[in-house]
């Protein structure tokens, strides 16, 4: 299980395991025994192709999603499989597509969002114009979402998933398919939430991503961990990463993983 | 329930446009029901329709358009962003079920209730101007009416229900809609004939119906519930 010594942790998952009908007949293993714990603070990266479960996971852990039965996932210290409610108004979640209703507006859309965390209204819509300022929209926060470029629209979702001030926050691939500048805003942005006290837990493709903001990596394939800690340690479990160092080791450590499994 | 009136404004915002929904709804909604009850004022007394059973089946049918409105609005506001996956971040907020299922439906529900009172006050306006008077007991038609229509309505509604959850294209989920019109049709043919036989049989089908079709409502919204519908396609 991977987690931060001395923390206490905000989420605690073990055993987590699910399966969907497939067409056709037969189950779609897609998650099976994952454990995981993440600490205030602390930024998990959780990397696998795709099809490897990663959003499945994040599924299970915002409660949206039921794991199997003999799963134990806790939230700040709730059992989240009995209490789905509970797990989802402490997470927040950057879906991987986060495609936005086109004639809202940024501001009516993240104060809608407060507004279903269970904000009053006027305290939603305050609370949706300060997300929006600090995260750089202000002046656009009145413009209907289908005039925004793709780099605001991320921003506004990432607005949406703090529109509650969660204390995990789960983005699923988030700097997909921004440019270069949208994509360090986003990541120093991560950062900068992990610093506030955020457990955040990320997933991506991307090792750069990966091991410049992540403190812990899990590698999943089929549905499996393949390995976890931090990315020396997850380095250190490849000969194809030896003599590599930070982003480099960890791709070749990944590549190196996922063949072993092919 | 306030979250879910918040929820089915968002909704509402994606669905068709105030100039649009007005353009599409004047004929079904306000010409139609209009032109049927002057057609059954201008016939009456000709022997060519059954005075009963020519307006109540006039009104009931003036309504159904109505239904067609309320499916294609449902299915326009909440089923294109269900398939893309947008509604994924709202069900990841505390809104518990019954919440969501009552936003999406809330249209259907809004015109199961105005629309049927509308239309045939506009029927029997239509009437009057035909015929130069009221039709006989045309309290009681027009209660007979409404009840009849806001029972297609419901059977509808139910249809529509279950269509945005369970449907996995907007083909699949119109031909779901469409299929609430089925037992809809299928009370006016039942009613037709208990009024042929015995005139108060007609409300005893009518309610049985009424029942039946929020049974099937509630059956659908729990479904969604049961069957893990609420996540995207």
């Amino acid at each position: 299980m991977i987690h931060a010594p001395g923390l206490p942790h905000m989420i605690e998952a073990s055993g987590i395991s699910k399966a969907y009908p497939r067409h056709g007949g037969g189950l779609l293993r897609a998650l099976h025994d994952v454990s995981l714990a993440a600490s205030a603070g602390k930024v998990i990266g959780i990397l696998g192709p795709n099809g490897a479960g990663k959003t499945t996971l994040f599924r299970i852990l915002c409660g949206l999603v039921a794991p199997e039965p003999g799963a134990c996932l806790t939230i700040m210290g709730q059992d989240a499989v009995s209490h789905p409610a509970a797990a989802r108004a402490r997470c927040g979640l950057l879906t991987q597509q986060p495609d936005l209703p086109p004639r809202a507006t940024p501001i009516w859309h993240v104060s809608l969002m407060a507004t279903l965390h269970g904000m009053e209204r006027l305290e939603a819509v305050r609370r949706a114009e300060r997300i929006l300022e600090e995260i750089g929209l202000g002046d656009l926060m009145r413009q209907p979402m289908a005039t925004l470029s793709k780099g605001n629209r991320q921003r506004v979702a990432l607005a949406r998933a703090l529109a509650h001030s969660p204390d995990v926050l789960l983005l699923d691939e988030p700097t997909a398919g921004l440019d270069i500048a949208a994509a360090a805003w986003l990541r120093a942005e991560i950062a900068r939430r992990a610093a506030a006290g955020c457990a955040v837990l990320l997933a991506t493709h991307n090792p750069l991503e990966a091991a410049q903001l992540c403190d812990r990596i899990l590698i999943l394939r089929r549905g499996r961990i393949v390995a976890q800690g931090t990315l020396e340690a997850v380095c250190r479990q490849s000969r194809a990463a030896a003599g590599l160092a930070g982003a480099a080791a960890l791709e070749a450590a990944y590549l190196e993983l996922q063949e072993e499994g092919a | 329930m306030r979250r879910a009136l918040w929820l089915a404004c968002d909704l509402a915002r994606e669905g068709p446009s105030p100039g649009r929904a007005a353009a599409v709804l004047v004929y079904p909604a306000l010409l139609l029901p209009l032109q049927s009850g002057l057609i059954d004022g201008a016939l009456s007394g000709t022997g060519v329709i059954p005075g009963w059973l020519g307006l109540r089946l006039s009104m009931t049918l003036a309504a159904l358009p109505c239904g067609i409105a309320a499916l294609g609005v449902t299915l326009e506001a909440f089923f294109p962003r269900r398939i893309r996956g947008d509604i994924e971040p709202i069900l990841a907020t505390p809104l518990t079920e019954r919440e969501l299922i009552a936003a999406c439906a809330l249209p259907g529900w809004l015109l199961a209730v105005l629309a049927p009172l509308t239309t045939h006050l506009l029927a029997l306006a239509g009437y009057a101007l035909g015929a130069g008077r009221l039709p006989e007991a045309a309290a009681s038609q027009y209660a007979w009416s409404v009840l009849a229509t806001a029972v297609a309505m419901v059977w509808i509604t139910a249809a529509v229900t279950r269509a945005m959850f369970a449907a996995r294209s907007l083909g699949a989920a119109m031909a779901w809609g469409m299929a609430g019109f089925l037992p809809a049709a299928a009370t006016d043919l039942l009613c037709a004939v208990a009024h042929f036989f015995m005139p108060q049989a007609a409300w005893a089908v009518l309610g049985l119906s009424l029942a039946a079709a929020v049974a099937t409502l509630r059956w659908c919204a729990g479904a969604a519930r049961r069957e893990q519908l609420l996540l995207p396609a």
